[in-house]
């Protein structure tokens, strides 16, 4: 048994090294910086003074700290309100798309039926029709067809049947999975629901996360579903409602504008850093990106 | 031992997945049910001009909710809105306002459009200019000459003759107008600037040349760094047929089968104003006015901006505004000395399948009587007999008091060609003055590029 060597590098190759990390890294923070200055600016501009002028250059870092803009947004809309029918409307609706999507995703992963590959083509195919092109059909079917207009039903009900993107990235990610754990426990006497639910899901739960936070974000964000469906304003979710922080054609004070856009996306960021490592895991296991 | 364990845990998964599913089914529908009835709005004193009240037995089309979608109401218009409603149920008891007000300028037509796909569009909707006529196209709007012919309390002679081709198609009426304004109406300016640089204050027959050399004298700046600009107006379709109109050109040819806005009158206006952004760079672009704060309230009251040419509903945040001494005179004539707006309006439109057109129409018309909004949002009033209720505080600072007559006249207000393809018109023609506006082509240039595209479109049309 011979003894290991390793081989010593020249000064020379530490230098090149460490030249090349700061490259990278250099790079990394100024994009990063780069990303990151609009939100700067909103929070820069969420904390100015009512009725102060932006000027320009933009800032990027806060010199005033006028905390009460956040307390006048209550003041101006119904905050509360929006804000606990958007965590309602979007935590039924990532339920449902969790739910739908893992099922439709391990039938195509995991079970052989007759069609199976031109059923799941007919899906990826529906990945093609664009929104606006559904959009007036579903409305009649929502509100004439079943009668819920002016309710939560067309917004949280649609995720419960499977939303061709979940179901195509969570069909990738299961097929990465090693079959023999399937046979092995039909060969235990389980059952498919029971492999589905015991073995596949546990197991893909960096893709489960993935989808939460797309299915989240998209929920949380949409503007036009709640826009046409809802007419209540009790009903409004926040994407929606928060626009009445505008005047007519567009205007209005910025501040307050800017204090509500960013409590509106505060929620998404929390979330995301709690999930980021499931996702980057989920992302990189399926090869997708957002 | 082992097998009993292993049932209860099994026994205890299926429980909490019952337990889950019936969560999530009781949450999804509590989620569809139907919303609770919101609050009704306070009834206090009816204001504005008495009406006669409702015939006591309760006609068809009298009961029941009259679903009124608004859009674009500014917050200090919507307790005004509140009140009307509350007091037009006192007048008609059997009636109940279901109201819906939009956020300010977000997706109004696209509901209105998916509503009218799905036949539920509300009883009594707002509508726009050059809206009516593609709505009345498509059969969505129910024609309101008989109820205007059989009203005795609006009487079709008293309609202004220049808001009638705008709330109609092929003829009829399909839309009440309840105001209108032109636009940009406004050159507003700061007093104390024109005062520091020794300058007259602009008046009403103040033409282009004048407001350029104003905005030289007017601007400061020190190298590459402004100081204050002389003057911002905003690069939109409003803005650019106000300047190719007034100078004598057009957008389409007569039948409206040809674009014309390659021809000199309606380049050389538009190339007017462009060159002081670009040329002259004593008026401000569109970014940097964003960045200042994107609203007359801030420009003003930072003292950034000498003169601005604005509209109507600039006045509400100008007034909110602490510390800005401005004053306005209408929007400048073209140098040929002439000035053509465009009517900006608002008006009331009914569902062709609503069920309660008798209401709706009382609706429509108390709102035009009344005038419920108009100290807050300053509309000309669109019949004859109410010009006089056209004053208000803030007149005389705007220099309103002349435009009822000034308005009266032919051919000073106009509302954009093509119908229905408007939009879609605009879109092509501003995508390319976008370029010419930051200097990156001249307007001929842009002027040229659009044209074809704008013909194919109106080809397209016929």
């Amino acid at each position: 048994m011979g003894a290991i060597t390793f081989r010593r590098h020249s000064a020379q190759w530490y230098a090149r090294r460490t030249a090349r990390a700061l490259v990278v890294y250099g790079l990394l923070i100024g994009l990063g910086a780069i990303f990151i200055l609009p939100f700067l600016w909103s929070l820069t501009s969420s904390l100015r003074e009512t009725g102060a002028p932006l000027g320009f250059p933009p800032q990027f870092l806060p010199t005033q700290f006028n905390w009460r803009n956040y307390v006048r947004v209550f003041e101006m809309i119904p905050f509360a309100t929006f804000f606990r029918n958007s965590v309602i409307v979007t935590t039924i609706a990532v339920f449902g798309e969790l739910l739908s999507a893992s099922l439709v995703a391990f039938g195509f992963a995991r079970l052989r039926f007759p069609g199976r590959n031109l059923l799941f083509i007919l899906l990826l195919s529906t990945m093609m029709i664009p929104y606006p092109v559904t959009m007036i059909p579903s409305f009649i079917l929502w509100v004439r067809g079943l009668g819920m207009a002016n309710t939560f039903g067309p917004l949280v009900l649609p995720p419960f049947f499977g939303p061709a993107f979940s179901i195509f990235l969570l069909r990738q990610f299961f097929m990465t999975i090693n079959t023999e754990l399937d046979e092995a426990a039909k060969i235990d006497g389980a059952s498919e629901f029971r492999i589905y639910w015991q073995i596949i899901l546990p197991l893909a739960k960096p893709a489960l996360a993935t989808i939460a936070i797309f299915s989240f974000m998209a929920n949380w964000n949409d503007f036009l579903t709640p826009l046409i469906y809802l007419s209540d304003r009790n009903l409004y979710t926040l994407a929606l409602g928060i626009n009445f922080l505008r005047n007519m054609r567009g205007g209005g004070e910025l501040a307050l504008q800017m204090a509500g856009a960013v409590m509106f996306i505060a929620p998404c960021i929390i979330l995301y850093f709690l999930a980021q490592r499931f996702v980057i895991q989920g992302i990189v296991t399926t090869g997708l990106k957002g | 031992m082992q097998m009993t364990q292993k049932s209860v845990r099994t026994m205890s998964r299926r429980q909490w997945l019952k337990l889950v599913g019936l969560g999530g089914a009781t949450a999804a529908l509590a989620a569809c049910a139907a919303p609770a009835a919101p609050a009704q709005p306070s009834v206090s004193g009816a204001g504005g001009q008495e009406l006669t009240p409702a015939a006591q037995p309760v006609a068809e089309g009298m009961t029941g909710d009259l679903r009124v979608m608004v859009c674009c109401a500014t917050p200090s218009e919507e307790p005004l809105r509140n009140k009307f409603n509350a007091d037009f149920e006192t007048r008609y008891p059997g009636v109940k306002i279901v109201p819906e007000i939009l956020p300010a300028g977000q997706g109004y037509f696209e509901k209105l459009q998916t509503m009218m796909a799905a036949n539920t569009l509300p009883d009594v909707f707002d509508m726009w200019e050059g809206y009516v006529q593609p709505y009345a196209a498509n059969g969505a709007l129910r024609p309101l000459d008989d109820l205007i012919d059989s009203d005795d309390q609006v009487k079709r002679d008293d309609i202004l003759p220049v808001i009638i081709p705008a709330q109609s198609w092929q003829g009829k009426s399909y839309a009440f107008v309840y105001g209108f304004m032109p636009g940009p109406v406004s050159l507003y300016y700061n007093v104390d600037h024109f005062e520091q640089a020794g300058l007259q204050p602009p008046t009403p027959d103040w033409t282009w040349n004048d407001v350029r050399e104003a905005a030289l004298k007017l601007h400061v700046a020190q190298g590459d760094k402004v100081e204050r600009y002389g003057l911002s107006f905003d690069n939109w379709f409003v803005t650019w047929q106000y300047m190719i109109w007034s100078n004598g050109g057009d957008i389409f040819n007569a039948d409206e089968t040809k674009t014309t806005i390659t021809e000199p009158a309606a380049v050389e206006a538009v190339q007017f104003w462009y060159d002081m952004v670009n040329k002259d760079k004593v008026a401000v672009d569109q970014t940097a006015y964003q960045m200042l704060g994107g609203s007359m309230a801030k420009v003003f009251a930072g003292g950034m901006i000498a003169m601005r040419l604005g509209n109507y509903w600039d006045l509400g945040e100008l007034k909110e505004t602490q510390g800005a001494n401005w004053r306005a005179v209408l929007s400048p004539k073209s140098n040929i000395g002439q000035r053509v707006w465009y009517m900006h309006l608002g008006c009331w439109s009914i569902g062709a399948n609503s069920k309660m057109v008798p209401a709706a129409w009382a609706y429509a018309r108390d709102f035009v009587l009344q005038r419920p909004i108009d100290s807050v949002t300053p509309y000309i009033p669109p019949l004859k007999s109410l010009m006089s209720t056209f004053t208000g505080p803030d007149h005389e600072r705007l220099g309103y008091g002349a435009l009822p007559e000034i308005v009266a006249q032919p051919g000073v207000l106009r509302v954009p060609g093509a119908g229905e393809k408007f939009d879609k018109i605009q879109g092509l023609i501003q995508a390319e003055l976008d370029l010419a506006f930051t200097g990156k082509k001249s307007v001929a240039e842009a002027m040229a590029t659009a044209a074809p595209k704008v013909d194919e479109e109106l080809a397209r049309r016929a």
